[in-house]
Order: C-alpha cells, then sequence, then structure tokens
C-alpha cells in the first residue's frame, strides 16, 4: 500500500516534526517544564524578562509555548520574530497593536541593538506592556530561564517524535544521539540535523 | 465505507491536549493512492468518534508541501470551509468531495528535501479546540532518489 510507503519514508526528524510549536518544552534533564510556573515567575520579577541560552537550546520553542499559557489566560500576546536589524521598526509598530497589560513576545532580542533595545524597553514601560524576549546570554532584563543543552535533553525530545517505537532502537540507536551531541554540543537543533541525515543513511543500509 | 480499504491519517495532536480527539478515515478513488498531473482525486471520508461533540466548522483542502531540513514551503491547492449549520450538516461526519491536481509540483522522495501531497481535513469544535488529519497521495511517477 502507498500509504504504508509513506510511512516508511517519512523522516521524524524533518522540520515539520522538530518545529518549535510540535515538542513540549523541557529542561536540561529531560522533565517537562511547568509553564504555569515560568509564567508566575514572569510576574514576579515585574513583568518581563528573557529567556536566555545559546543557539538551539530550545529558547523559541520555550517562547512560543509561554505565549501560548498567557494567550489562553485572555491576556493579549504580540508574537513578533526578528531576522534583521531592520526590523526594529517593524517591533515598535508591532508593539503598538498591544493593549495595556498586554506581553510583547520578541525572538532575538540582540538583533536590535543597544539603540533599538532601549527604545523597546521605554515604549514598553509607556504602554504598559511586559516584554518576554530570547537572548543567547544575559540582558539588560531580568533572566527568567536558562535554556541548555543536553544528551539527556536531546533523548527526552527523541522520545516525543512521531513512530519513535518504530525507529529507535534500529534505524537510530543510542550511539546516534551520543556522536550527534559530541559534534554538536548544546545545539540540539544542529544535533535533530545530525539525526536527519544518520536516519536517511541508515534507512538506505549505509553503514555507521 | 469499506474499513478494509479506508486509511487513518497522520493525526496532528498538540503536546498540552488531554481531551479525546476524533478519527478521520479517509478512502481515495485510487487504491494505491498514486495519480497522474491533471488528474481528478475523488476521495470520501468519515469523522468518528465525535462523542456528541458538535463541529462548528469543517476546512478540507488539498496541498502540498515540502518536508526535510531547513524551512518548510508550502502551496494550498484547493480549500473549501463549511461554518454554518447548513452546510455542516452535510459534510459532517462523513461526506465525498473531488478536486482536479494541478500539473506540478510532482511528488518527490529525495534526500535533503522531500515533496509530499495530502488531502487535509480540520474539525473545529465548539469548545475551542480543532483537530487535523493529513491524508497523503503522491502525483506524478519520479523515482526516489538514492543516497550517494
Amino acid at each position: 500500500m502507498l500509504f504504508d510507503h509513506f510511512q516508511l519514508r517519512r523522516n521524524p526528524f524533518a522540520t515539520r516534526y522538530v518545529a518549535s510549536a510540535r515538542l513540549a518544552p523541557r529542561d536540561s534533564r529531560g522533565r517537562v517544564l511547568d509553564l504555569p510556573a515560568i509564567v508566575d515567575r514572569l510576574g514576579a520579577i515585574g513583568g518581563s524578562g528573557a529567556i536566555e541560552g545559546p543557539h538551539g537550546t530550545g529558547k523559541s520553542t520555550l517562547l512560543f509555548h509561554l505565549s501560548e499559557v498567557i494567550a489562553a489566560e485572555s491576556r493579549p500576546v504580540v508574537r513578533i520574530r526578528m531576522r534583521s536589524q531592520g526590523d526594529a521598526l517593524g517591533v515598535l509598530l508591532a508593539m503598538r497593536q498591544a493593549p495595556r497589560g498586554g506581553l510583547a513576545c520578541i525572538d532575538s532580542w540582540e538583533l536590535l541593538g543597544t539603540v533599538g533595545r532601549s527604545m523597546v524597553r521605554c515604549m514598553a514601560r509607556g504602554l504598559g506592556i511586559g516584554l518576554m524576549v530570547t537572548s543567547h546570554g544575559p540582558t539588560d532584563l531580568p533572566t527568567l530561564v536558562s535554556c541548555r543543552g543536553s544528551r539527556a535533553l536531546l533523548e527526552s525530545l527523541v522520545g516525543q517524535l512521531p513512530g519513535h517505537a518504530e525507529w529507535f532502537g534500529t534505524t537510530i540507536i543510542p550511539a546516534d544521539l551520543d556522536a550527534a551531541i559530541v559534534e554538536a554540543g548544546e545545539d540540539l537543533r544542529k544535533a535533530f540535523d545530525m539525526l536527519y541525515d544518520r536516519f536517511e543513511r541508515s534507512r538506505a543500509g549505509a553503514p555507521r | 465505507m469499506n474499513a478494509a480499504d479506508a486509511q487513518h491519517g497522520d493525526d496532528h495532536i498538540p503536546a498540552r491536549t488531554a481531551q479525546p480527539f476524533p478519527r478521520i478515515e479517509l478512502r481515495f478513488g485510487h487504491p494505491g493512492r498514486g495519480y497522474d498531473p491533471g488528474e481528478w482525486v475523488t476521495v470520501e471520508y468519515c469523522i468518528e468518534g465525535l462523542n456528541g461533540e458538535r463541529p462548528r466548522a469543517l476546512e478540507r483542502s488539498a496541498l502540498w508541501y515540502t518536508e526535510g531540513k531547513g524551512e518548510e514551503d508550502i502551496g494550498v491547492h484547493s480549500f473549501e470551509r463549511f461554518a454554518t449549520a447548513e452546510t455542516i450538516d452535510r459534510v459532517v461526519p462523513d461526506g465525498t468531495f473531488a478536486i482536479q491536481l494541478p500539473t506540478s509540483p510532482l511528488s518527490y522522495e529525495g534526500v535533503i528535501v522531500k515533496i509530499r501531497w495530502c488531502i487535509r481535513l480540520r474539525v473545529f469544535f465548539e469548545s475551542g479546540r480543532d483537530h487535523v488529519s493529513e491524508h497523503v497521495f503522491s502525483v506524478g511517477r519520479v523515482p526516489p532518489s538514492i543516497l550517494p
């Protein structure tokens, strides 16, 4: 059956399966994060905070899921993803859409630059909205969560991928995760890319 | 619908949900799910497990998407939305529809990127939750790539 064929050809490490929205955020030990508790902490530290960590450690994933929890509480949320410093004006315009008491979620806070960040913080204060941002290190905002990649986290995330029971232990084995972590370090996005390649080679019968 | 011919698709279950979700059985007019460009695709579907929960809307679409490493791309070829009481009753819990395929893109099973076609059904409920089911089929006869 062609449907079974597609089941076999699906690579669980493809972007559509490891994308931010699909995987439940976890800490460096692989434990599911208590999102409501983190939201409470955001309020406790003044309503604004940063999710900081190296590249590929789940910051964007966590930002997305936290914004969903907050939005579910009927608090207005504006989501902004920065791709370059040129997006700074767009950030300011988007923040004006948030009513007082709302929250602006900004992915890649450092791209705003020193002046841009100062303007955004000033505007947020003036508008009465909070900021929740991602950054690659400590910032001018309180640290809400520190994200770190690890072997335990990688294994936990891999366990959430579709069809895990069918291919883990055969097409992908624990040694493949070990090799990915050695090569990628804390960058789990890079580790997923490596496991994608490993999955394709393994399925094709290539030797390890 | 003959259960032996029908298949369940890939159901997208949000990580946070704890409520039971419906199952959608869908049968293609071609048992092998292989079509040529420009051909008509006819499908029959049945939504089971509603448990008395009334859907408030149904979307039926045919689309292609890329799957692999890097950012995904997607193209919606056909889309229908049924959101009134009259139209919902005609398409839930079962229905039939047909769409004519374009000449491209063709399905492709590459190493780094794959191009997939699917029929997507999305059910929206009064409670605010929704359920998506995708059923993959192939367009064209491009052979799978071989790992170098």
